[in-house]
C-alpha cells in the first residue's frame, strides 16, 4: 500500500517538475516518455510473454507516419492517431501469424528483419512518405510543452496501471505468463498459445504505435532514419536495463537513459559522452541483472 | 554479364560467410548473438589499415587478427560468460560493446573515411565489358580458403568436436570434462579473427570508417536463419545464396531496396520454415 | 567654477571620437547559435565549420560590422540528425537564450532546425543545406543562403551541354534527398534538351556495393554518365567505377570535398578524369576575399586542430553566414521583426559571391559561386568552367 503512495508522489513531483525546469529539460523528458511507450511494448511481449522483438521501431514508424500523412491530407489529428494505432495493431497480427510460429533466436531476427522492410518502405514509399526527404509541419498545432508533458505523464501512468493490473491482477497477466515459462505446460492446461501469441503481438504492436503517433504529434517532423534497426536496439536496450518484466523499471530506464546522456554533454560535444553511455548500459547488466525494475522490487521488500 | 553477377556475389558472400560464421560459432556454444560483430569487422579492418606500413598486406591481415583474437577474449568476458542463463542480458550486453567500440575507434582514428589502397586495388583484370580488380579476387580467394580451414577445424579436429559437443548440451560436455569457459573463449577468438580477415580482404574494396560493419552485421544474420543457428556448413551455405541473390537482384529487380531483398527472402523462408531451412540439431526441452 | 565646466567640456570633446570608435559591443551583444555536426560521421566537416564562424564573430566583433552589438556565438551540436538537431534547438533556445539561429549540415536536420525556430520564433539562417524550399515550406523565420538543389541541377544540366557532347545520358543517384531531387530534376531537365535517358538506377544509400549498378553501364551505352551520391559513398562509386576500367566521361553532382576526395580517391578518379560542381575550391582563380579567407582558416585549424585543412565550401558557407547575420543585425536590429525584414532585402557581397534573397527566403543564385572542377590524373584538381 505505502508503495503505491509512494509512487503517486513520485507522479505528482514529476508533474510539478516544468515548474522548475526549462522547456530544454521538458522537452527532454517528453522525448523519454515517449520513448517509454515504446518500452512499454516491449515489457508486454518479451516481459510478461517471452517473445523477442527486435523490430518494435518498424510498428513506432507506422503509427508516426500514419499520423503524418493523414493530417497532412487534412484528417484531425486524434483519428489520424487512432488509424495510426489501429494500423500498427494490424501489422502486429499479421506479423504475429507467422512469428508466434517462431523460437528465440528465430523470432529476434525474424522480427529484426521485418522491422527493416518497414524501414526500407518508408524510405521508399516517396510518393506518400516523402521518404529521405522528410515529412515536415504536421498540423498538430503548437500545444505548449508543459500541457504534452502532463498529457505524456497521463499517458504513461495510464499503461503503467494497465500493465501492473495485468501483470498481477488479472487472468490475462498469469496466461501470458504460463506461455512465457512453459509454452507446453501452458497448451496442455487448455491455452491456445498461438492466440495468445497472437494478442500479445498485437496489443504490444499497438502500445508502439501510440508512440509513433504521439511523436509524430508532437515533433510535427518526421524521417525514416527514425524508425531504423538503431532505434530498435534502443527500445531494447532501454527495456533490458529497466528489467525486461517491470514497466515501471521500463520507465525509469527511459528516463535515465535519455536525460543522462544529455547530461553528459558537459564531457564534452564528444564521443567520450557516448562512450559513457555504452558503458553505463554495460555495469547496469553485470550488476543489476534483473534491472532499476529489479532494484525497485527489492526496496518495496 | 554473367561472369560479373557471379563474381560480384561471390565477393558479396565472402564477405557475409566470414561474419555469419563467427557468429554462428558464438551462438552455438554461448547461445547468444553477438551484436558486436559489426565492429569486430571494423576493428579488423581499421588495424590491418594501420599495420600495413610495417608488415605488408599479408602480415596487416595477421595483425588484425591478432589484436581481434585480444578482443574476442575481451568480448567472452564482459559481454557473453557473466550472462549464460539470461541470453537477452548478453545479447544487449554485445550491443553496450558496439557503442563503446565504435566510441573507441572514433577516438582513435578520427571519422573521416579512408581509403584502404593496397597493390591489388590498382590492377584490374577485364571480365567481359567490366573489370574486376585483383583485390576482389583476393577476397574471394582468401574467404574460400578461410572458411574451408574452418570448416575443416570443425569436422575433423578435436577443438572442433568440443565446439559440437558444446553446442548440442553443454552441460552433458562439461559433465565429461570438457572446459565449456575455454571452449566459449575460443569460439569468440576465432568469430572474432573471422570478422577480422572480412574486415582486412573487403575494407580495400571500398572506404573504412568506423561505423562501417553493421551492414555485413545484419545480412549475417540472415545468413544464419537461412543456414541454421550453430550449423557452420549451413552457415556458409546461407551466405552463398544471400550473396547470390544480392547481387542478381542489384541488376535485374532494384537496387534501392537491396536490403530488403535479403531480409525479405528471410521472412519469408522464417513464414514457411520456422525452424530455418536446417533446423537445429538441438532438440526441445520437452 | 567656469573653469572647471570648460576642464569637463574639454575633456568631454577630447573623448568624443573615443567614445565614437566605442561603438562597438555599446549596443550589447547578441547570442547566436550555430548548429553543426560535431560528432557522427560527418564531424570532419563541422569542426573547421565550427572555426570558420568563430573567426567571421571575431572580425565582428572588431570591425564592428553588427551595428554596435557584439556577437556571441553558442555552439550546439546536432549531429547531422534531426533528433538530437532538434533538441540542440531546444536547448540553445531555452536554455542559452541566443536570439538567432545558424545550421544545419544535413537537410533532415535542418528541416527539425526549422520547425523549431518558427514555433519559437528564433529566426533561422540555414547555411548549408541545400535542399529546395526548407526556408519557403517551414515558415517566415527561416532563410536559407545555401544555393538550393534544383538551382544548382539547371546550372549543371546547362553546363554539360555546354562541356560534354553527349546524345544518351545514364543517371545513377543514391536514395537520399540529394539523390532523389537530383534524379527527378535531371530526367526532367535532359527530357526537355532531348537527350535520352539509357539507364535510371537508384540505390539504396547504405549500400556500398556499386559493382552491380556498374556493370550495367556498358550495357546500356550511354555517352555521359551523371551521378549524385554523396561523400564516402561516392569515393566508393569512384574507386570502382575506375577499377571497372569504365571509359565514359563520368560527372558527379554533390561535391564530396576537393582535396579531401582527392586525397580518398585521386588516383582514381584522376584515371578516369571525373568532372564534378563544387560551389568553391582553392584556386588561382579565386577571387582576393576568398585567397584571404583561405589563408586565414587554414593558419587557424593547423594552430587550434593541428592538421592540414583544404578550405571547403562549407567553411565558406558558414563564414558567410555569420557575416549574413551580423549584416541583418546592423540594418535591422536583433529583434526579430526588424531583423528578418532586415535580412529579406539584404544586398552584400561576401566570401561565396553576392547575396540576395528572393520572396521563398531562399538565396537567389545568379550571384553566387559555381563552377565545374575536373580531377588531374595526378590527383590535382583544375578549374573547368
Amino acid at each position: 500500500m505505502s508503495s503505491r503512495i509512494l509512487l503517486i508522489a513520485a507522479f505528482a513531483v514529476l508533474a510539478a517538475l516544468p515548474l522548475i525546469f526549462g522547456t530544454f529539460w521538458i522537452n527532454m523528458v517528453i522525448n523519454a516518455l515517449i520513448f517509454s511507450l515504446a518500452v512499454f511494448s516491449i515489457n508486454l511481449l518479451t516481459g510478461f510473454t517471452g517473445l523477442l522483438s527486435f523490430g518494435q521501431a518498424g510498428f513506432v514508424g507506422i503509427g508516426a507516419y500514419t499520423l503524418g500523412v493523414l493530417t497532412k491530407q487534412g484528417t484531425p489529428p486524434l483519428f489520424a492517431g487512432l488509424y495510426g494505432v489501429l494500423l500498427a495493431m494490424l501489422c502486429g497480427f499479421l506479423l504475429g501469424l507467422p512469428a508466434a510460429r517462431l523460437k528465440g533466436h528465430y523470432l529476434a531476427i525474424g522480427t529484426l528483419g521485418f522491422g527493416i522492410l518497414i524501414y526500407q518502405l518508408l524510405t521508399n514509399s516517396v510518393d506518400i512518405t516523402r521518404g529521405p526527404m522528410g515529412l515536415i509541419g504536421i498540423p498538430t498545432g503548437v500545444i505548449d510543452k508543459q500541457t504534452w508533458y502532463l498529457v505524456m505523464l497521463a499517458v504513461c501512468l495510464t499503461l503503467l496501471a494497465a500493465l501492473a493490473y495485468i501483470d498481477r491482477y488479472s487472468a490475462l497477466g498469469v496466461i501470458l505468463k504460463m506461455v512465457r515459462h512453459d509454452e507446453i505446460a501452458a497448451q496442455a492446461s487448455g491455452i491456445n498459445v498461438f492466440a495468445v501469441k497472437l494478442i500479445a503481438f498485437t496489443v504490444s504492436a499497438g502500445f508502439a504505435g501510440l508512440s509513433g503517433a504521439l511523436f509524430a504529434a508532437y515533433a510535427r517532423f518526421l524521417t525514416p532514419d527514425l524508425f531504423n534497426e538503431q532505434e530498435s536496439f534502443r527500445y531494447m536496450m532501454m527495456a533490458v536495463v529497466g528489467g525486461i518484466g517491470s514497466p515501471l523499471g521500463g520507465f525509469v530506464a527511459s528516463l535515465v537513459l535519455t536525460i543522462i546522456p544529455e547530461g553528459l554533454r558537459a564531457l564534452g560535444e564528444d564521443n567520450y559522452r557516448l562512450l559513457v553511455y555504452g558503458t553505463m548500459v554495460l555495469f547496469v547488466l553485470w550488476f543489476l541483472p534483473a534491472g532499476i525494475g529489479g532494484l525497485i522490487e527489492r526496496q518495496r521488500r | 554479364m554473367f561472369g560479373q553477377i557471379l563474381i560480384n556475389g561471390l565477393v558479396l558472400s565472402g564477405g557475409y560467410a566470414l561474419v555469419a560464421v563467427g557468429l554462428t560459432l558464438t551462438f552455438g556454444v554461448m547461445r547468444m548473438v553477438n551484436f558486436a560483430e559489426g565492429q569486430s569487422v571494423m576493428i579488423g579492418a581499421f588495424i590491418a589499415y594501420t599495420t600495413v606500413p610495417y608488415f605488408g598486406y599479408v602480415g596487416a591481415i595477421a595483425a588484425a587478427m591478432a589484436v581481434n583474437a585480444v578482443l574476442g577474449v575481451i568480448l567472452e568476458r564482459t559481454a557473453f560468460r557473466p550472462f549464460r542463463g539470461v541470453e537477452l542480458n548478453g545479447l544487449i550486453a554485445s550491443m553496450g560493446m558496439s557503442i563503446v567500440l565504435v566510441n573507441v575507434a572514433e577516438l582513435v582514428w578520427g571519422t573521416t573515411p579512408r581509403p584502404f589502397e593496397t597493390i591489388y586495388n590498382e590492377t584490374s583484370v577485364n571480365f567481359g565489358t567490366v573489370g574486376i580488380s585483383v583485390q576482389r579476387l583476393i577476397c574471394v580467394a582468401a574467404s574460400a580458403a578461410i572458411l574451408l580451414g574452418l570448416w575443416w577445424l570443425v569436422q575433423y579436429t578435436s577443438l572442433g568436436r568440443k565446439f559440437r559437443a558444446v553446442s548440442e548440451d553443454h552441460e552433458t560436455a562439461s559433465a565429461m570434462g570438457i572446459d565449456v569457459n575455454q571452449v566459449s573463449r575460443l569460439a569468440l577468438v576465432i568469430g572474432s579473427m573471422m570478422a577480422a580477415s572480412a574486415g582486412a580482404l573487403s575494407g580495400p574494396v571500398n572506404m573504412i570508417a568506423p561505423d562501417m560493419g553493421r551492414t555485413e552485421m545484419l545480412n549475417a544474420f540472415a545468413a544464419i536463419i537461412l543456414g541454421g543457428f550453430g550449423n557452420v556448413n549451413g552457415t556458409i551455405l546461407g551466405a552463398l545464396l544471400i550473396g547470390m541473390i544480392q547481387s542478381i537482384g542489384a541488376v535485374y529487380i532494384s537496387n534501392a531496396y537491396s536490403s530488403s531483398i535479403s531480409f525479405g527472402l528471410l521472412v519469408l523462408t522464417l513464414v514457411f520454415f520456422p525452424r530455418g531451412l536446417v533446423p537445429e540439431r538441438v532438440d526441445e526441452n520437452v | 567654477m567656469k573653469s572647471h565646466l570648460a576642464a569637463i567640456a574639454g575633456a568631454l570633446l577630447l573623448a568624443a571620437p573615443s567614445i565614437a570608435f566605442a561603438q562597438a559591443g555599446s549596443k550589447g551583444s547578441v547570442k547566436v547559435g550555430v548548429l553543426l555536426p560535431l560528432t557522427g560521421n560527418t564531424a570532419w566537416a563541422g569542426k573547421t565549420n565550427r572555426i570558420a564562424a568563430a573567426i567571421a564573430a571575431e572580425e565582428v566583433n572588431a570591425q564592428d560590422l553588427a551595428g554596435g552589438y557584439k556577437i556571441e556565438l553558442v555552439v550546439g551540436d546536432s549531429q547531422c540528425e534531426p533528433r538530437a538537431a532538434h533538441d540542440q534547438a531546444e536547448r540553445l533556445i531555452s536554455q542559452e537564450k541566443v536570439q538567432l539561429l545558424i545550421g544545419e549540415w544535413c537537410s533532415s536536420a535542418s528541416v527539425a532546425v526549422a520547425q523549431v525556430a518558427n514555433d519559437e520564433k528564433v529566426p533561422l539562417l540555414i547555411n548549408i543545406s541545400t535542399a529546395d524550399q526548407i526556408a519557403g515550406d517551414s515558415g517566415p523565420y527561416a532563410f536559407q543562403s545555401s544555393m538550393q538543389n534544383r538551382y544548382s541541377q539547371e546550372r549543371e544540366a546547362a553546363l554539360l551541354q555546354k562541356d560534354f557532347k553527349f546524345e544518351s545520358v545514364a543517371i545513377i543517384v543514391e536514395n537520399n534527398d540529394f539523390g532523389l531531387t537530383f534524379r527527378k530534376n535531371m530526367v526532367a531537365l535532359m527530357q526537355k534538351a532531348g537527350k535520352k535517358v539509357v539507364l535510371d538506377v537508384t540505390q539504396d544509400r547504405n549500400d556500398t556495393n556499386w559493382y552491380a549498378t556498374i556493370t550495367r553501364i556498358p550495357a546500356s551505352k550511354p555517352d555521359l554518365v551523371i551521378v549524385s551520391i554523396s561523400a564516402v559513398q561516392a569515393a566508393n562509386f569512384v574507386k570502382q567505377y575506375a577499377e571497372a576500367g569504365i571509359t565514359t566521361p563520368l560527372f558527379s553532382d554533390y561535391p564530396p570535398p576537393p582535396r579531401i576526395f582527392e586525397r580518398q580517391v585521386g588516383a582514381q578518379a584522376g584515371k578516369i578524369g571525373l568532372v564534378r560542381a563544387a560551389f568553391f575550391v582553392k584556386s588561382d582563380t579565386n577571387t582576393p576575399a576568398q585567397k584571404e579567407f583561405v589563408a586565414k582558416l587554414e593558419g587557424r585549424v593547423q594552430k587550434e586542430l593541428n592538421e592540414a585543412h583544404d578550405v571547403t565550401y562549407w567553411d565558406v558557407a558558414t563564414y558567410d553566414a555569420v557575416r549574413l547575420v551580423a549584416d541583418a543585425i546592423k540594418r535591422g536590429g536583433p529583434q526579430a521583426a526588424g531583423y528578418l525584414k532586415a535580412m529579406a532585402v539584404t544586398k552584400i557581397d561576401l566570401v561565396l559571391g553576392h547575396y540576395e534573397f528572393d520572396e521563398q527566403r531562399g538565396s537567389r543564385p545568379e550571384g553566387l559561386n559555381f563552377v565545374f572542377i575536373r580531377t588531374k590524373p595526378d590527383g590535382s584538381i583544375e578549374v573547368v568552367e
